[in-house]
């Protein structure tokens, strides 16, 4: 069989970068990580990307493949042999993808928002983030997830939703964000302390004082740009 | 017997053209419930109660939301076999490839679109940029296709169940928004996509009337 050439062109504190991280980790495919440093831009990353210019991009075999989430689905139907992302079936199947799409927009766009805004429109935006938090709960409890979406190992919706456990430091201390309690949402406290511990995880996940650190550039660039 | 598919749906939204797009593709009978997103039925907030929206695919009772994954689905419980086509290919990377584009026309094209023809000032002048740039794009990715005229070339791929709806958005957008995509020397691909893709069988009876759309933003704009 011919050797296989994966690289990631990623960036160290970007959650959509993890995501790709998690899936060639859980996986078990053997990849060269290469750290952008995103100004400049460089050519590698402004060829692959043309469109976005954008990480994470994976370059298997020199071809492209940007975007986290067509990443994660691509390295589930590349390598098929091992640790599939999804069930069977296909109605569970899209349910995968329908939480895998919540998380998506009703978790971090909101978080990002929230952590961005200011006075009211800041605390409609952590309200509505509770609240979609909630409602994650019930897709966890809807899928029995022991810990994860996708049984004892991780899938699509778990790398999904994973990232933002490994940004949850910067959300909770320095932007005001509340999660539920854990009354509140077993399975996603569950989830959060599972994750943690997964081995895809301890490569992905940065340094929390590293990223805390970043953060605190990121949140104040966000706050004085308005 | 009772349908075992029915499509909550609303006869202006592209997202539910969609799926008729997609049913039609594996030639499969489908019951169309109309619904009035002024006064949403209890069935619809019942089966779609995160959201809230059409489409929502019910099969054998169970309710699939969100248009990419309802297409996703239908492609899933009816594969390829003599008598119908399949919408996503089997090689994992054209696969990524169609999804891609799939996922910049839904966040990139139909979005500006939208707030070009339902906002105003400023906000509508943002929008129309913003179309403009991606459709640019667009058709510089078409261009790349060989076969002529579709994304798939001479069959609909995944890309083309996703974008088919917008023709019946030209002319509105157009009467509404200023905005001339009509222009083939800016956009020969697409200007020939769009004139296909209507008279494809599978889409020609799902697109609505041009006018009755524009006529459909025209009141919304003034309400």
């Amino acid at each position: 069989m011919a050797a296989e050439d994966v690289k990631l062109l990623s960036f160290w504190a970007s959650p959509f970068a993890m995501r790709a991280i998690l899936a060639l980790e859980a996986k078990g495919v053997k990849y060269e990580l290469i750290e952008e440093t995103l100004n400049p831009k460089s050519q590698l990353l402004l060829e692959s990307n043309p469109v976005y210019k954008k990480i994470p991009v994976l370059l298997h075999n020199g071809k492209a493949i940007p975007e986290s989430l067509v990443i994660v689905l691509y390295v589930d139907e590349a390598w098929p042999e091992r640790a599939g992302f999804f069930p069977k079936d296909p109605y569970a199947r899209a349910m995968i993808h329908f939480w895998s799409d919540f998380i998506d927009k009703k978790i971090f766009e909101v978080a990002f928002r929230a952590a961005k805004a200011k006075g009211e429109e800041k605390e409609a935006a952590l309200k509505e983030l509770y609240d979609n938090f909630l409602t994650l709960e019930s897709g966890f409890i809807k899928f029995d997830a022991k810990p994860f979406f996708n049984g004892s190992s991780i899938g699509y919706a778990d790398i999904c939703l994973a990232p933002f456990v490994a940004w949850l430091p910067i959300f909770v201390d320095l932007a005001g964000i509340r999660l539920p309690t854990a009354e509140e949402a077993p399975h996603l406290h569950k989830f959060t302390g599972a994750i943690r511990e997964h081995p895809a995880a301890k490569v992905a996940f940065p340094d929390e004082e590293k990223l805390v650190a970043f953060s605190r550039i990121l949140l104040h660039r966000w706050a004085s740009s308005t | 017997m009772a349908p075992e598919l029915k499509l909550l749906s609303l006869w202006a939204s592209p997202y539910c053209m969609r799926v008729a797009i997609a049913l039609n593709m594996k030639k499969v009978q489908c019951e169309v419930i109309e619904e009035d997103l002024r006064n949403k039925s209890d069935l619809l907030i019942k089966l779609n109660p995160v959201h809230k929206k059409v489409p929502v695919l019910i099969h054998n009772g169970k309710p699939i939301c969100e248009s990419l994954i309802i297409v996703e689905y239908v492609d899933e419980v009816w594969p390829e076999d003599g008598t119908r086509q399949a919408i996503l290919p089997k090689d994992a990377y054209c696969r990524a490839m169609e999804r891609f584009w799939a996922d910049f026309i839904d966040k990139k094209i139909f979005p500006p679109a939208y707030f070009a023809l339902r906002k105003q000032g400023d906000e509508q002048q943002k929008a129309i940029a913003d179309f403009y740039e991606s459709y640019a794009i667009l058709e510089g990715a078409l261009a790349k296709v060989s076969e002529k005229p579709f994304f798939g070339g001479k069959k609909l791929n995944f890309v083309d169940v996703i974008l088919a709806p917008l023709a019946c958005w030209l002319l509105a957008l157009e009467e509404l928004a200023g905005i001339n995509v009509n222009k083939c020397e800016s956009y020969p691909r697409l200007c020939e996509y769009f004139k296909a893709v209507r008279e494809h069988p599978a889409v020609a009876n799902v697109l609505p009337d041009d006018k009755k759309e524009s006529e459909h933003f025209r009141k919304l704009r003034n309400l």
